[in-house]
């Protein structure tokens, strides 16, 4: 029981504290080659374990398909069209090369079509959503839909034709959200530094898969 | 018609009219244009600007961030870009790619813009597809031969290709431009490229990631960008080689114009509703 929970706990929460103290160090201090080596490669061995996050996106796919299909969920069709296409897609690529000819021609008229439209039909939902929710029921509101309205003229090339007044208030408007957006800014990188520090020192065990202590 | 009725469809209109209002709104500029004049702001005149002033032999590293969810934005701007720079002799360019589907629009793009002549391994290289995020990005900064294992997109070795024989570590290039899928990858970008390496740092965000961008600006931590299809046109404009964004500004315009009247119609029918008590 002692070993499980070095294995689980101490060991990880070693392996933490020494990659962001060496990577900390490479960052700040004038280290010597060796250290600044082992910092690079870190860096490359965190570019190889998230290339496995493809692989297991890839069995969580064909997990969570796989299974409304056998268990015949609602719209479980659609799975095996999404498989259907899955293999295709799996099967040009690795036979042909994701940037051959062939993987282009799938890309070009199955995905970016689709694509396209599915993100066109996005836009015109939003426009009806605007229609539908954008109304002043209060002061907060108000002053939204006055920012956003001179955001939305100013940005069109026809709002400097109608008028060279309504850019300079959209760029204006800029300087009300800098205000806020420095503020949010700096209160957050004080948090990633206070979450860092309790990261490194083993206080946060949210991340080893456990709510923290 | 009742007052009922009016009120009914200024606030309750039904969703197929206002869809089919739009798709004519922005259908009918692209049919028939009419041309509105555009023009170049800042963000545009200084990106371009810049890349004029880079001197015969200058290197651009260009992290091509290319994503499903936001090419039809960005990609008219990063087409631009990729354009301006192959269309410039003097300019050598390294591309990598931090999105899985940077690959196929690299190419998409590359096979649109044209080359100009430039020859591939000794005015240009494209690296694929790097996984690891900000590790990545910072790896590729260090020791760009290491991070892609020595070779290119294609699987040739780089000691192959002339142009990366200059090339080790961010330190080597003159420019570095980024086509990022939001704002965590600008922020990635600052960190691992721009502040280690003091490297002049352009990027060609969202639009509506743009006003996140300012205070970096004045910070000199960015140098600059262009986001969102109106700037693309704007640099269109400037190379003056009309192209996709610029033949969108007509229905660009009557569309932002269309949803104005929208919501002022959302809002007097809700005001008018209130006075009367039929709205709380």
């Amino acid at each position: 029981m002692k070993m499980s929970e070095t294995l689980k706990t101490k060991i990880p929460k070693l392996i933490i504290f020494l990659c962001g103290v060496l990577t900390i160090a490479d960052l700040y201090l004038n280290v010597p080659v060796s250290v600044h080596n082992s910092a690079i490669t870190l860096q490359k061995i965190a570019m190889v374990i998230s290339a496995f996050s493809i692989g297991l996106g890839v069995a969580s796919i064909l997990t969570h398909h796989g299974g409304a299909i056998m268990r015949r969920t609602g719209g479980w069709y659609f799975s095996i069209w999404l498989l259907v296409l899955f293999a295709i897609f799996a099967i040009v690529g690795f036979a042909y090369g994701p940037t051959s000819d062939q993987y282009m021609w799938l890309f070009n008229n199955i995905f970016v079509p689709v694509n396209q439209t599915m993100y066109s039909l996005l836009g015109v939902f939003i426009v009806y959503a605007l229609y539908r929710t954008f109304q002043a029921k209060n002061i907060e509101v108000g002053v939204m839909i006055v920012v956003s309205l001179f955001t939305l003229i100013g940005r069109a090339p026809i709002g400097g034709y109608l008028w060279s007044g309504f850019p300079a208030i959209r760029e204006w408007c800029k300087i009300l959200n800098l205000g806020g957006y420095r503020a949010f800014i700096i209160v957050s990188a004080i948090g990633a530094v206070a979450m860092g520090i309790r990261v490194l020192l083993g206080r946060e065990t949210s991340i080893l898969g456990r709510g923290g202590e | 018609m009742s007052r009922r009725n009016i009120l009914d469809i200024l606030t309750d209109a039904d969703p197929r009219w206002i869809y089919l209002l739009c798709l004519t709104v922005l259908s009918a500029p692209l049919i028939f244009p009419v041309g509105l004049p555009l023009v170049v702001g800042d963000n545009a005149r200084g990106f371009y600007t810049y890349i004029e002033s880079l001197p015969e032999g200058s290197k651009v590293a260009f992290s091509w961030g290319a994503d499903s969810m936001t090419w039809m934005e960005q990609g008219l701007g990063a087409t631009v870009i990729l354009k301006h720079l192959m269309m410039n002799p003097g300019i050598k360019i390294v591309a990598f790619s931090n999105m899985a589907q940077g690959p196929l629009y690299w190419k998409m793009t590359l096979e649109k813009v044209g080359t100009y002549g430039k020859e591939y391994g000794v005015d240009y290289v494209y690296l694929g597809y790097l996984p690891g995020k900000e590790a990545m990005f910072a790896a590729v900064a260090a020791d760009v031969w290491g991070a892609c294992g020595g070779k290119d997109a294609y699987g040739k070795s780089l000691e192959d290709l002339p142009l990366m024989s200059d090339i080790h570590s961010a330190n080597d290039f003159d420019l570095y431009i980024h086509l990022p899928n939001g704002i965590d990858p600008v922020m990635i970008s600052i960190r691992q490229w721009q502040m280690p390496y003091e490297i002049p740092f352009y990027c060609i965000p969202l639009g509506a990631v743009q006003s996140s961008l300012v205070s970096y600006r004045k910070t000199g931590q960015i140098s600059g960008w262009i986001g969102s299809a109106r700037e693309a046109a704007e640099y269109e404009l400037l190379m003056n080689s009309p192209g996709l964004a610029l033949s969108g500004m007509d229905a660009q315009s009557f569309g932002h114009i269309f949803i104005i009247v929208l919501i002022i119609i959302g809002n007097v029918g809700y005001f008018i509703k209130k006075s009367r008590g039929i709205e709380k």
